[in-house]
């Protein structure tokens, strides 16, 4: 009876209304015979991912003109200054930037940005960032207070790790990363804690530097086997450009020793054969971005007022070869939750 | 009203008509017991034959889905005998599914691999019978000794290829075990409903056969006597007009026929006089003539024909099925309303829950408190019959409301218009059966009205679980509307309009109600007896016990079921107690041992903590409530009776039931507040613990003034 009063009543408010779903991106769509499209100028790390093809099918979802200025970094920081002068040149509508190196090295830090190096006065939008508020980007998450916001992806450590625990208890669990990587260090940090609160050993296995300061990657399957030897039953792999990067031999080393693994990030067990993780799907990490463009762009709400955004809902993905070759095997439970790559 | 009440021909039809109503009764039910008893047998027997079979396709589904998910993790290409988590996974399946005993995972030859729930010696070859062949589709039946054991075929995927195993191989069988026990308790429930219906479908066949009894039989027979015996006394004024079309009504009208003939031989005879008169000159003729005419009119009365006056003769059992069935409406949620209510509850700020589920039934009773006053003055103004079909209608609304209602707010709502139309009933039957019957036989007529109310207080709560079970809550509420329906629709075809009353009926003003406070036996009676008995009437029985049973894993049929002996237990000893009160002539001896049985009942909830002990405590309240009512009213009326108190025993009487209606009100709220801080258990107990502290406190009041009261009456 309940059910029924509901559709009734569902049913009235659409007579009443007269319109039934979508009345946003009608006007939207009329918007775009009248208006400009906008000009979004976009910046990325290491080429196009699925972030950006979320991010353009929500524009045309809702029915949003725009058109895209690309730019690739290609992981070299020194294009940074050509990029910004060019932003302050052309005055795009909005500049969305990939991963907190790009991120920092465009927008800028919060309460530090100067006319001359960053795009100032246009509103900025990043994505693909673990931890904004330390990173620089903004004041807070719900305030963040100067022209740029964006939206952060890494799922709660917390939930991480249990996560882990439920595919298989441990007493001792290593970490690789770069200790030049702001996201990397703050992360552990965090694990730190976890393993003090929580009463478990944390391994950890910084990447050596190289005279130039920079991480070698080779050293990389001599950290995992290490681990293996420091007696870590799991490894977890972080939002670390440089584990990213060298993805491939962390995790074949670490199948090879017979060492289960755990991302934080989707790209090392899309990319590479990381076994499990908790994840934000790039895709969708994509189609919130676009809605915070939206917000700005269309409804017209100031970035220094727009929150920070995540994801509510994070995916467990299992990677099923490497769980066969490792002979590891997820509980039950597990199996009927987890986006399953076969 | 009859000059010849109480005169022995009265009394010998009276009888004649009771034994055969009784004679009557007693073959019907018998006859329909039988009929319904050989009925149930074989209803229960092809039941038997269905429910195994059913067991087996619930076990069946049940198995497929897990063998699913089973299957699932065999196509990621997991081995069968590593996966993990299966005692957890197999576990929460058996939480979700009551029925099932066990879940085993053996592999092709019968060796157990995973389970849960097999009890015994796990390494024996149980299931080594029961290997299924490599080439089974389908899940397949066997009998072990205590269980019905289901065995479903684990496969691998044939689109997905697999290491060693061929697509489509068998790798494993999933046993699901139910026990042999759970079927035979689905029968035993199913049992335990056929007999509950059975109960119930005699109670309103009696109900109904009362009233077709009374109606067609026993009062055309009285009318017959009633008009007989002024024949006898020579009066022929009177026709019994009776239009039924059977051996009774044509009977009557031959009688009628008899009577008419009488007065038109009369009339002839008369017209024969005057003629003859007429014709004589001799005036000493005339004058005999005249006074043999004058000699038959002093002896007989005669009507002219054809005009003789109906017989008036009334029966307050004619209210009884309507009342009956308006009063079984009402009873139908009983087992379910708290239930019920707590659904439909939403958080209200600072109120506990377990108040706010009472609200309900504290409100109901309030407005019926309220109502009986005005209730009394509409059934002068209105009559009893139109008054009853006006309560018929807020109490149809609040039923239908009751049905759709969306929150506890508008709940609330329809539930006060159902307890109008049920406080307007309640008052219009009262009045009916008043008016129909004088000094002399008004408390069998009470009886009737008793009767009616104890009659649906058995049937409601059990056929109304019944239902709650099968159809839900809500649609119950609607079953419960189509009965007032029918209870309005006999009112109309079956009650007389009756025109005003000119008594007025007595009504206690509040300084009648102190002044009766004041004198001792009234108030221990009242405050120590009548109400603790309401209170835990209401806040155990109608509040309490439904929530607490449903807590203790109940169906809504056995709750209602459970509740149903409080009726029965008193319907059985009401009238042995009442018998026993009046020839000991100690009703407060009977007064305090109600107490005790009822409160000491509800005590011994705490011993154990089951279904059969709440039923225990009910059964015993039940015997206990059975003490106290007659005999506390007894009691009172004897304090109007001595007239010491300057006030008439009616006034008396009403002011007793008004303060009585407190206990009914308060009972919710008390348990309410009970439950809030002890739980269901301790606060049945606490107020088995209240009733009987009332029942020590009334005892010592009985222990000095009984003297010198007695006493006075003797001098």
């Amino acid at each position: 009876m309940t059910q029924l009063a509901k559709i009734v009543t569902l049913a009235l408010i659409f007579l009443i209304l007269g319109v039934p779903a979508q009345p946003n991106s009608q006007a939207a769509a009329q918007n775009a015979q009248t208006t400009e499209p906008f000009h979004i100028f976009m910046v990325v790390w290491r080429g196009r991912t699925p972030v950006e093809d979320g991010f353009e099918a929500y524009l045309r979802e809702r029915g949003i003109p725009y058109r895209i200025t690309f730019r690739n970094l290609e992981r070299d920081r020194g294009r940074i200054p050509g990029f910004v002068d060019e932003i302050n040149e052309l005055k795009p509508d909005l500049v969305y930037t990939w991963g907190t190196s790009t991120s920092t090295g465009i927008l800028g830090k919060f309460g530090d940005r100067d006319t001359d190096t960053h795009a100032q006065d246009i509103p900025g939008i990043f994505t693909l960032v673990a931890y904004p508020v330390a990173a620089g980007l903004v004041a807070s998450d719900e305030q963040p207070g100067g022209s740029v916001t964006g939206v952060r992806f890494l799922a709660p450590v917390e939930a991480q790790l249990n996560a882990i625990r439920a595919y298989r208890p441990f007493e001792r669990l290593a970490v690789i990363y770069n200790p030049n990587e702001r996201n990397s260090t703050l992360n552990v940090e965090e694990l730190r804690r976890y393993a003090q609160s929580e009463g478990f050993t944390l391994i950890e296995k910084p990447a050596p530097m190289d005279e130039g300061g920079k991480p070698i990657g080779a050293e990389v399957p001599a950290l995992v086997l290490s681990a293996k030897s420091d007696g870590a039953e799991f490894l977890y792999i972080g939002p670390d450009s440089f584990t990213a990067v060298n993805a491939d031999a962390l995790t074949s080393t670490a199948i090879l020793v017979g060492l289960p693994t755990f991302a934080a990030t989707e790209f090392p067990l899309l990319n590479s054969q990381a076994m499990s993780g908790l994840v934000s799907r790039y895709y969708s990490l994509g189609k919130l971005t676009g809605r915070q463009a939206e917000r700005i762009l269309v409804d017209g709400v100031a970035p220094e007022d727009l929150p920070v955004a995540s994801l509510s809902r994070y995916s467990l993905i299992l990677n099923m070869p490497v769980v066969r070759a490792l002979e590891i095997y997820p509980p039950m439970s597990m199996l009927q939750i987890a986006d399953i790559i076969r | 009203m009859n000059p010849s009440t109480g005169s022995p021909n009265r009394q010998v039809s009276q009888q004649m008509a009771q034994g055969l109503r009784w004679r009557l009764m007693v073959l019907i039910i018998f006859l329909l017991l039988a009929a319904q008893a050989t009925l149930s047998i074989f209803a229960l027997r092809s039941f038997e034959q269905v429910l195994a079979p059913q067991v087996h396709k619930q076990a069946e589904i049940i198995g497929k889905t897990v063998a699913d998910q089973i299957e699932q993790a065999l196509d990621l290409q997991i081995p069968l005998d590593r996966l993990v988590g299966m005692a957890e996974f197999l576990e929460a399946i058996l939480l979700d599914n009551s029925d099932i005993d066990y879940l085993a995972v053996v592999n092709p030859d019968g060796q157990l691999i995973f389970q849960k729930g097999l009890d015994g010696d796990l390494t024996d070859n149980r299931f080594f019978a029961l290997k299924l062949d490599s080439g089974a589709a389908a899940p397949v039946l066997a009998t072990t000794e205590r269980h019905f054991d289901t065995g479903v075929p684990l496969r691998l995927n044939a689109t997905t290829p697999a290491g060693n195993d061929a697509p489509g191989a068998l790798v494993g069988v999933l046993h699901v075990g139910v026990a042999k026990t759970f079927v035979q308790s689905e029968l035993e429930e199913i049992l335990y409903d056929v007999l509950t219906v059975l109960l119930v479908s005699m109670l309103v066949t009696l109900e109904l056969l009362l009233l077709f009894v009374v109606v067609r039989i026993s009062m055309p027979i009285r009318h017959v006597t009633q008009v007989m015996q002024r024949v006898t006394a020579g009066d022929f004024t009177r026709r019994i007009t009776l239009r039924s079309n059977d051996e009774i009504g044509r009977f009557c009208r031959a009688f009628d026929q008899l009577v008419r003939r009488v007065n038109e031989q009369f009339y002839e005879l008369v017209q024969e006089a005057e003629e003859t008169k007429a014709g004589q000159i001799d005036r000493t003729i005339v004058q005999r003539i005249d006074n043999l005419v004058e000699k038959v009119r002093s002896k007989f009365q005669f009507s002219e024909p054809g005009l003789e006056r109906t017989e008036q003769s009334a029966s307050a059992l004619r209210v009884r099925a309507p009342l009956f069935l308006f009063m079984f409406s009402e009873e139908l949620s009983r087992s379910f309303l708290p239930l019920y209510v707590r659904e439909l509850y939403s958080p209200i700020d600072g109120i506990s829950v377990d108040l706010v589920v009472g609200l309900p039934i504290t409100l109901f009773m309030a407005v019926v408190a309220i109502m009986t006053p005005f209730a009394g003055v509409w059934a002068d103004r209105f009559g009893p019959k139109r008054l009853f079909l006006l309560g018929t209608i807020p109490a149809m609304i609040g039923y239908l409301g009751a049905c759709l209602a969306q929150g506890l707010t508008d709940f609330l709502v329809w539930r006060a218009l159902s307890a109008v139309g049920y406080g307007l009933i309640f008052i219009a039957a009262q009045s009916y059966i008043g008016r129909k019957t004088d000094n002399n036989n008004r408390a069998q007529g009470m009886g009737t009205f008793v009767g009616a109310v104890a009659a649906a207080g058995i049937c409601g709560p059990s056929i109304g679980g019944i239902l709650a079970d099968r159809v839900g809550y809500r649609a119950t509420f609607l079953i419960a509307m189509f009965l007032a329906i029918i209870a309005a629709f006999v009112v109309y075809s079956m009650l007389d309009e009756e025109k005003r009353n000119s008594d007025k009926p007595a009504r206690a003003s509040f300084n009648d109600v102190m002044a009766l406070l004041s004198d001792r036996t009234f108030f221990a009676t009242t405050v120590f007896a009548a109400i603790p008995t309401k209170l835990l009437l209401s806040g155990f029985l109608f509040y309490l016990a439904p929530l607490y049973l449903f807590e203790l894993g109940n169906s809504q049929s056995a709750i209602g079921r459970i509740m149903m002996v409080y009726g029965l237990v008193t319907i059985a000893l009401t009238p042995l107690i009442s018998r026993a009160a009046d020839f000991k002539g100690r009703y407060s001896l009977f007064v305090a041992l109600g107490g005790f049985v009822a409160g000491g009942g509800c005590l011994a909830i705490l011993t154990v903590e089951d279904s059969w002990t709440v039923l225990a405590a009910i059964a015993l309240m039940g015997f206990g409530h059975a003490a106290i009512m007659a005999p506390q009213l007894a009691a009172i009326q004897q304090i109007g009776a001595s007239g010491r108190t300057g006030i008439g025993q009616a006034t008396v009487v009403s002011a007793f039931r008004l303060l009585e209606r407190l206990g009914t009100i308060l009972g919710p709220v008390v348990a309410g507040i009970l439950v809030t801080s002890l739980g269901y258990q301790h606060a049945v107990a606490a107020m088995g613990g209240i009733v009987l502290i009332c029942a020590i406190l009334y005892s010592l009041s009985l222990i000095r003034p009984a003297q010198p009261y007695e006493r006075r009456l003797e001098a």
